[in-house]
């Protein structure tokens, strides 16, 4: 370096044999080349060897493939491009990519060849060093380079101590949009070149350089247009004695495809690796016979390890480890190996502290690039849900428990009221029968006293004898009321199903309760829609409620009239029972239908009854599909109105209507 | 000739009123004081009527008439059960049993005698 040529020719040829990237250059049809000072020192020659052929350097298998392409181009005059193993300096092959082009002469004659050698998969950084050559003329430098670069992916760009650029070329121009013209004589950063982010970077890189130290940088660029560059920067210095910077020497190489490519790669891994560490289960890939080569965070978590290393460095045998049952593990594999897919299998795994886990374990064989068998699995912990499947199992079984008992208490409850039952009936019966035989001889003996029969009875004897058999009358309606309530509680009240005239009903029961009105000396009128009412039901039932009321308005009417009037169409009847009595008051009409009512109240009974009529007549209306109300003016009278369907609803049962006893006219034979 | 009921029942009480009645009517009455006497009465009285309480002691008034249907001499004689059953289905029993009335107690006492006849066959000649 003590003779540093000032021309232009001496510094790009200084610059050519420093470029990082290797260069042959031959003369015509590919004869006799010259190799840059990157390529010896890449293949271990020396500089007395320099124009060693290339082919003897290339590996065996590739050597005549690549002799062939190399004829071939350099017959056609044709650019060429290949790849193929090399011996490297250290006796190594590694693959190199070559990119040649022919020189042409003015005439288009092949006059020689420009190649550049990439090592595919250099990682090393070249060291770039300051080094005199021949001193060649300029114009004939420029051209070698022009013919040299032509094809090559390599900007050059020179500048001197103060960065202005003393030298665009090569790839410069079409790299980054701007002409030589346009930037020669500018600061390497006046002109929006250097990306702002890296600024900093390539300053420091440059400022290195200054002081002796070559760099090589990755930093971001602007093309002209705007759009972003990533290159690859090899800087180096010429120098004078006294080690200053004579010159700058950088060369750029677009890496923008790579970066993307790798952007990507990173971008991808990202994502895969956000997938497998935020899993919900426990994910590992392990060998066959029991490490876990990777396993994620969850996985780690779940046997309580801080981190997947510690996981990974902890186990030595996985089945030995972690299984509850070790010899399972093998069982597994051996499925998944049948399978060639994925197996499920519930394997309890147990941790350090002797705790244990269920878990749902998905596993599958994976061959490995190396040829390895690995297995490659997922692990859901389903203790939880174990837990509560269990609990639930047993809420299940204990409702079903409880069901069972409440249904057997039911049974036993429903046992006692049938039963309960079936002695209220019994009772009912007996009761009756009880009550009624007494009640036969007095009502019997009472009538025999008053008509004489067993001898003569004065006046006195009379009315009193009439006062033990209205009382007896009395006793006995309220016997037979009573029965006919719990008959109809019990839902045991049958409704027969026969023809039968209601207007027969009116009149039989305006004849029964006539005598009744002429005590009172009141009328009883009857007013008929129609001649004949056809009706299909209870013809009893019918007779029962009508009298219940018409017996009532009687009952409680000093003075007047009692009206019956009854229509019967669109197969309703209707019903209303009207008097001129002493009405019912507003508060007490609520209350009518109830049962063991007697709206008059309790402390003076002035009106005999057992407070059952009305509710009974509700009771059967209700069950007939008929209904009942009431209108009244306390003072002025009451008017009881009721309909019910003309044809009884079939569903009744038609059986036994039961029999009223003596009571008035109703009953008898 | 004067007609004839045999009355069985078992309260005396009853006996002695229901034969008042049926005597005020007309009637001649042979009783009985259960059941298990009825059917060699009503051979011997050969009566046109049975008045047959229901509820008795030993043999019920169920088991007498079934008898009563089972004695071809006896079979024509209608029966009329008396009876304080007042539960719904007593009648119809009675009546699918072959009773010809079914009367309930307390008897009416101003109507018993005469639904008493009516459920009787005509007498002889009185048409």
């Amino acid at each position: 370096m003590n003779d540093v040529g000032n021309s232009r020719g001496e510094r790009v040829w200084v610059a050519l044999d420093d470029l990082p990237v290797m260069l042959w250059t031959s003369g015509a049809q590919g004869a006799a080349g010259h190799w840059n000072a990157a390529a010896r020192r890449w293949f271990g020659i020396s500089r007395e060897q320099a124009y060693a052929p290339v082919t003897e350097f290339i590996h065996a298998d590739d050597r005549e493939a690549t002799r062939a392409l190399w004829e071939q181009a350099v017959s056609a005059g044709r650019p060429l491009s290949t790849r193929f193993r090399a011996r490297a300096a250290s006796g190594e092959y590694r693959w190199l990519a070559l990119s040649g082009a022919p020189r042409l002469d003015d005439d288009g004659r092949q006059t020689g060849w420009a190649c550049s050698l990439v090592d595919i998969r250099a990682e090393e950084t070249l060291l770039l060093t300051s080094r005199k050559s021949e001193p060649n003329e300029l114009d004939e430098t420029s051209e070698r380079l022009k013919a040299l670069f032509g094809n090559s992916p390599v900007a050059i760009i020179e500048w001197d101590p103060d960065r202005r650029i003393t030298l665009w070329m090569g790839h410069a121009e079409s790299l980054f949009g701007w002409s030589a013209a346009e930037v020669a004589g500018k600061r390497l950063d006046e002109f929006g070149f250097i990306h702002p982010h890296d600024q900093e970077t390539v300053t420091r890189a440059l400022n290195a350089l200054e002081h002796g130290t070559s760099s090589v940088v990755c930093n971001r660029n602007y093309h002209k247009n705007g759009s972003v560059i990533y290159c690859e920067w090899y800087n180096s210095a010429l120098r004078d004695q006294s080690g200053r910077l004579v010159w700058g020497l950088s060369l750029a190489l677009d890496i923008t495809a790579r970066h993307t490519m790798e952007e990507a790669l990173r971008t991808s891994e990202e994502k895969f690796r956000s997938i497998f560490e935020g899993a919900p289960v426990g994910i590992f890939q392990s060998t066959v016979d029991g490490r876990f080569r990777s396993v994620n965070s969850r996985l780690a978590a779940m046997f309580h390890f801080a981190s997947p290393e510690e996981l990974i460095g902890a186990v030595t045998d996985i089945g030995a480890d972690l299984f509850v049952h070790p010899e399972k593990r093998q069982e597994i594999i051996r499925r998944a190996k049948e399978a060639g897919g994925f197996v499920q299998s519930e394997v309890e795994y147990r941790r350090g502290d002797g705790s244990r886990f269920l878990s749902n374990l998905y596993i599958r064989i994976i061959g490995h690039g190396n040829g390895e068998t690995l297995l490659e699995g997922f692990v859901e912990d389903i203790t939880e849900r174990k837990r509560a499947e269990e609990a639930l199992r047993e809420a299940h079984n204990v409702l079903e428990r409880r069901v069972e008992e409440r249904t057997a208490e039911l049974s036993a409850a429903n046992e006692r009221l049938t039963e309960l039952d079936r002695l209220k009936s019994q009772f009912l019966a007996s009761m009756s029968h009880e009550l009624r035989t007494p009640l036969n001889s007095i009502i019997g003996f009472t009538s025999l006293l008053r008509r004489g029969v067993s001898g003569p009875v004065n006046d006195e004897q009379r009315k009193q004898l009439g006062i033990v058999h209205g009382s007896a009358g009395h006793l006995l309606g309220l016997i037979n009321d009573l029965l006919d309530v719990s008959r109809i509680e019990a839902g045991r009240a049958d409704l027969l199903h026969e023809p039968f005239d209601f207007v027969e009903v009116v009149n039989e029961v305006a004849r029964v309760l006539q005598p009744m009105a002429d005590r009172k000396g009141l009328r009883v009128t009857v007013d008929l829609a129609q001649p004949a009412i056809p009706m299909v039901g209870d013809r009893k039932r019918a007779l029962q409620i009508l009298l219940n009321l018409v017996t009532n308005a009687l009952k409680f009417t000093e003075h007047g009239t009692v009206r019956i009037r009854a229509e019967g169409s669109a197969n309703v009847l209707r019903v209303e029972v009207a008097d001129t009595g002493i009405g019912i008051k507003a508060e007490h009409l609520g209350m009518l239908f109830e049962a063991f009512r007697q709206v008059d109240g309790s402390a003076k009974r002035v009106y005999e009854g057992t407070g059952l009529g009305l509710y009974l007549c509700r009771k059967l209306l209700t069950l007939m599909g008929g209904e009942i109300r009431v209108e009244s003016e306390y003072g002025k009278g009451s008017r009881f109105l009721y309909s019910m369907p003309l044809e009884l609803a079939p569903g009744s049962v038609e059986e036994a209507g039961e029999i009223h006893g003596a009571k008035g006219t109703a009953g008898g034979g | 000739m004067e007609r004839k009921a045999l009355l069985v029942e078992d309260n005396e009480n009853n006996r002695y009123l229901l034969t008042l009645l049926l005597q005020e009517a007309g009637l001649a009455v042979v009783t009985a004081e259960d059941g298990g006497s009825t059917l060699e009465i009503a051979r011997r009285e050969q009566p046109d009527v049975v008045l047959l309480d229901i509820q008795m002691p030993e043999m019920d008034g169920y088991e007498v008439a079934a008898r009563l249907k089972a004695d071809a001499e006896l079979a024509r004689i209608p029966i009329i059960g008396v009876s304080s059953f007042a539960m719904p289905g007593d009648r119809e029993k009675a009546l699918r049993l072959g009773f010809a009335g079914y009367i309930e107690k307390p008897v009416d006492p101003e109507h018993f005698a005469e639904t008493v006849v009516s459920l009787m066959k005509p007498a002889a000649g009185a048409l």
